[in-house]
């Protein structure tokens, strides 16, 4: 009897501990970014950049690093769809999320450089983060695209 | 350090095997695997497959260890993740009648996230640790195993790598899982054996 005891209160502290472990993976507030410190990846921006329409959130008109692959970059008609509406999607190739880079001047010398790649090179983009706003079922929520205005501000390896 | 958890996994089986002569089980299940929220959101989980070992504390508590793989996939990419989790366990029966029993299931592991994406020769792993809680509903059958049905839920929590993720949120990986399985008894416990 007092070696089931002992047993059952070995398997107690046992749940005890699994349980702490459970719980000790507990929530962390998010700290500030800094949009413009160091590249950033595509999910990361997406991710952050986000919020209530009801009140200006700090990312809003921030500069911003960031780094991703341009999406299905290697067909020629989304070439041209691209150059036509002056944009282009960046995505993140570990999630699939992606955003969109709109190049508001400059739009020639931006697409000459960015030609010669393919869907395969990584670019690096400094730019700003702009808000755009959705609604959906009443709620309005903003999202983010990127401001693309000089080529200096694009390159890719 | 994949392949450390693996051996270490391997190498907690062989013990509470020697060490566990009676009243142990074999468990091994497949279910299908779905990702909320986080950086795997637009995922879909596919499979996943494991297999536990468990041996009787006392009475109708077990503890073991277990080792489960769920593979996640994105339809029209070729993104691919492999989530690794070996993992200990409490679990209690909790019987029914004779032919049915409940068992709960707490676990904490550590786990390794494998991303890959051949399109873009992209791949690597992350890992942090893992806690969740299980669900098996057992029907004792005549024959040497016994049928359950289970469902799960994973939780992983990343280890910080600025380079993956500056994101908290990032970091939580949720996972669930509901499958089915087979639980294999020890000879000396067969039921209705003449």
């Amino acid at each position: 009897m007092r070696i089931q005891s002992e047993y059952k209160k070995t398997g107690s502290k046992l749940l005890v501990l699994l349980l702490v472990l459970v719980l000790s993976a507990c929530n962390k507030e998010q700290e500030p970014i800094i949009l413009d410190a160091d590249f950033m990846t595509v999910a990361d921006v997406f991710q952050y950049c986000q919020g209530s329409c009801e009140y200006v959130n700090d990312w809003e008109k921030s500069a911003v690093l960031v780094k991703g692959y341009i999406l299905n970059f290697n067909s020629d008609s989304i070439r041209s769809d691209y150059y036509s509406k002056s944009k282009f999607y960046l995505q993140d190739v570990r999630n699939g999320m992606f955003i969109e880079v709109r190049i508001d001047e400059n739009k020639d010398p931006i697409f000459e450089k960015i030609w010669p790649a393919d869907n395969k090179n990584l670019f690096f983009i400094k730019g700003t983060a702009e808000p755009v706003t959705a609604t959906s079922n009443g709620d309005c929520t903003k999202g983010v695209v990127v401001s693309l205005i000089h080529p200096d501000n694009i390159n890719f390896e | 350090m994949k392949k450390a958890g693996i051996f270490l996994t391997v190498a907690l089986f062989s013990c509470i095997f020697l060490l566990a002569q009676e009243k142990r089980n074999v468990t091994i299940d497949l279910g299908l695997s779905q990702t909320y929220k986080g950086f795997f959101y637009l995922y879909n989980g596919v499979v996943e497959i494991g297999a536990a070992y468990n041996h009787q504390i006392i009475k109708s508590l077990y503890g073991g260890a277990s080792f489960h793989l769920d593979y996640l996939s994105r339809s029209n990419s070729s993104a691919r993740t492999i989530v690794y989790k070996p993992k200990v366990n409490l679990n209690y029966n909790f019987k029914i009648n004779h032919w049915f029993c409940i068992n709960p299931l707490v676990f904490a592991g550590y786990s390794f996230v494998s991303i890959s994406n051949d399109e873009f020769d992209y791949a690597e792993t992350q890992k942090g640790f893992n806690s969740g809680v299980e669900l098996k509903f057992i029907w004792y059958s005549q024959a040497s195993v016994d049928y359950y049905l289970f469902g799960r839920y994973d939780y992983i929590y990343l280890q910080e790598d600025v380079n993956f993720t500056l994101l908290e949120y990032y970091q939580k990986v949720h996972l669930t899982s509901f499958g089915i399985g087979i639980k294999i008894k020890p000879k000396k416990e067969l039921r209705y054996q003449k």
